[in-house]
Parts: structure tokens; sequence; C-alpha cells
């Protein structure tokens, strides 16, 4: 008599455990390190989107990059030379699409080009990095007439060091911000299941707000 | 992937689907009457909260839909249902999207719909066993044309649109055997417990008993 709950019960208790409480939903982390943009899709839960379609766009529409993430979701390519907003869309093909926006503010000041050689620590090509040194704006040294290296070059590789310690430091806590992001809370479920309730109680209240009324007006119809 | 986001459908479909979604629900809440609301709403709750639920599955992952369970129980009722549970999660959890609520509602309700007013005389006459076959069937069909639906949606707002076949069998195979299963055995109990869930006709207006 009751070995059909229990074994229904049994199927749902089987599929909890790989049904961790997430939401079902793709999204896209990426972040910028050493003049390149890397990153990886995931599904919220587990499962990362492997072989699909990648694009990054400016704001003006304009591909930076177009390109297929690897086996496990992950995606690089250089950073735009000039920094500017940058939208990487991932389309898993089957109605999955994410996308997330690096501000332009994410690149920092271009990177000179002599300083492409401590790329070689984030195994990048240098060529990624053919950038103009002189377009970033400096402020002008008065003392820097005594070094030999000069005060703007020493500048840029003390920014293009500190650029970088500081976003290998926070990739982790971005990564799991944007994992933290979605993540199914048990607050929201009993919201949302307590607004059904709700709703379900405004739909029995407006349904016997009108069958009272009709009750009320059929004696004054038939008598 | 019954949760298309924002930005990925032509207007054309989104409109449709929102249109044919209005039709659906003011058609529901015109038939809803009292004796049917509660049922309504723990379905849609049990949906709201299923349907979160996802399990990784290789490239993509899968979540039960219910719609088969909803149409056979609530019939029409379960297009206002789906709809209510996922502007929810929209609003929750960002899943899905605004412009999409009305197609996406439309991919995962009307299956189940029409699965319930086919399959739901018949389940109704049924013994348990056979019902429980029956309504393993009726998920699988479920959710066969919303994987139908969903891939029609995509390949109307994109000719170019390549849909691949491999990632297709891969989230649904399984996830169709899921939802046969759990509506297989929900199907059984409903009907050992309640049997007067699964009506012998159309809905005949309750109102009037």
């Amino acid at each position: 008599m009751r070995s059909p709950a229990i074994a229904a019960l049994l199927v749902l208790l089987a599929l909890l455990p790989a049904a961790p409480a997430e939401a079902h939903r793709l999204r896209v982390f990426a972040t910028v390190e050493g003049g390149s943009v890397s990153g990886y899709g995931f599904f919220i839960g587990g499962g990362r989107p492997a072989h699909v379609a990648i694009r990054a766009a400016a704001p003006d529409g304009a591909a930076i990059f177009r390109g297929e993430t690897d086996g496990g979701g992950r995606f690089a390519f250089p950073a735009p030379p000039v920094p500017t907003a940058l939208t990487i869309t991932l389309d898993a093909g089957d109605g999955h699409v994410a996308s997330t926006t690096l501000a332009a503010h994410r690149f920092g000041p271009a990177p000179p080009a002599e300083a492409a050689t401590a790329s070689a620590v984030n195994g990048l090509p240098g060529s990624a990095l053919q950038l103009t040194a002189g377009d970033a704006a400096r402020p002008p040294n008065p003392d820097g007439e005594g070094l030999t290296v000069s005060h703007e070059a020493l500048q840029m590789l003390i920014d293009r060091s500190v650029e970088a310690a500081v976003a290998r430091q926070i990739r982790p806590l971005l990564e799991s911000y944007a994992a933290a992001e979605g993540r199914l809370r048990f607050n929201d479920i009993a919201g949302g299941i307590g607004m059904i309730v709700g709703l379900a109680g405004i739909a029995l209240w407006v349904s016997a707000r009108n069958r009272l009324r009709r009750e009320s007006r059929r004696p004054g119809d038939t008598g | 992937m019954a949760h298309i986001p924002d930005g990925v459908l032509s207007p054309p479909v989104l409109i449709g689907g929102w249109a044919v979604a209005a039709i659906g629900v003011g058609l529901a809440l015109r038939r809803l009457d009292e004796s049917r609301i509660a049922r309504t709403a723990i379905l849609s709750a049990a949906f709201f909260t299923v349907s979160l639920l996802m399990i990784p599955l290789g490239p993509t992952s899968v979540h039960l839909l219910l719609s088969a369970l909803m149409g056979l129980s609530i019939g029409i009722a379960a297009i206002p249902a789906v709809m209510v549970a996922l502007a929810l999660q929209m609003l929750l959890f960002g899943v899905g999207g605004l412009t999409t609520l009305g197609i996406n509602t439309v991919n995962i309700a009307l299956p189940g719909v029409l699965i319930g007013l086919l399959a739901g005389p018949w389940i109704s006459r049924l013994s348990v066993p056979q019902a429980m076959l029956a309504g393993g069937l009726a998920a699988a069909g479920a959710v066969a044309l919303t994987a139908g639906g969903v891939v029609l949606a995509l390949l109307l707002s994109h000719s170019a649109y390549s849909v691949s076949a491999q990632v297709l069998g891969i989230t649904y195979v399984p996830l169709l055997l899921a939802e046969a299963l759990v509506t297989a055995f929900a199907v059984g109990f409903l009907k050992r417990v309640k049997p007067e869930v699964f009506p012998a006709g159309l809905p005949r207006p309750l109102a009037a008993e």
C-alpha cells in the first residue's frame, strides 16, 4: 500500500545527492591578468560548457575575439590594446547563453612594451603586449635626472607588477563571488513558495467573494 | 535549457510566446474554480522548487519539469502555475528572462497540458500499474515536446542555428528517463491515495456540484 510512496521518496533521495541546491544556470567568469583575458563558463552546481562558442565584443558591438572554450570550459585571449569595456558572451547552443562584462578600468593603463618580459611569468606571448608605451599619461617627475632607468619606465614596471600581483591575489575572490552570486539560497526558495501561497490566498479570496456576490444576487433574481 | 534567457530569441518568437501564454493564462483563470486553486498552487510551488534543483550532466545540466504531472492533475491551470513559478525564479534567481517568460511558459506548460488532455481520461480508467506506465510515457512525451519547442524557438530565431543533436541527446534522454520515473511513481501514489485527482473526462465545472 505504502510501497509506491516509499519508492518515490527513494527515487527523489537518489537524485538529490547529485542535485545540490543550486540554480540551473550558465554563467561566465572572466578576469584580466597580465595583458590577457582569461576565464571559464560554468553551470552553477557543476558542469563546464566544453567546446562552445565564445565572443568578446566592445560596447560598440565590434568583435574583439571569437573562439571556442576548451574541454574544461576555459578560454583565454589577449586583452584589447586600448582599454575598453568588454562583454564576453558564451553560447552553449541549446538555449544556454551567458555573458559578463569587464569594465574598461579593469584593463588598467596600457602596459609598456618593455614590460612584456614580465608576462613570461604568465606564459603569455609577448606579442600580446604590443602596446604603445607613450599613451599612458604619467605625472611629470622632477627628481628623475639621477636615475639610470627613466622614472617613467620604472613607474610602469612597478604598475605592471602591482597589477599582476593584485590580479593574482583577487582572482580566487572574484571566482568565489561569481559562484556565490548564483547559488540557491533557502531563504529565496522559501520566499518564492510563500509568494505562491499568497497568490493562492488571493485567488481563493477573489473566488469566494465572487461566489458570495452570486449567491446574494440569486435570491433577488428568483424571488 | 527550458529557461531561455533574454537576448537569444528574435522578437516574433518572443511576442508569439507571450501571446500564446497570455491566452493560456486567460483561459485557465476563467476556468479555475475554488476547489482547484490549492492544488494548482501546490504544483506551482513544486515546479518552482524542483526545476531549480539541477543535476550536472556532462557538458550541461538538467532539472525536472513535472509538466506532465501538472497537465494530468490540473489541466490548463498548469499554464499560470508554470508562469508564476518562472516569474519568481526570474526575480529571485535571475534564471530565464522577462522577454522569454512567455515562450518559456509555453515550452514547459503546453506539452503538459496537451499530454494531460490526451492521457488524462485513460489514466482515470487504468489500474495502478497501468496508470504508472501511462504516466511515465506521458512524462516522456511532454519532455520530448518541450525539447522540440526549445529547438523550434531557437531555429525560428536564427535560421542558421545548429542545435547539436549530441548535446540534445546527452541532456534530454536522461531527463526524459528521470522525469518518466518520478511522474510514474507520483501518478501511482496519487491513484492509490487520491484517485479523484485524475478526472475521468474533461474537467467539469466543479463549482456546480
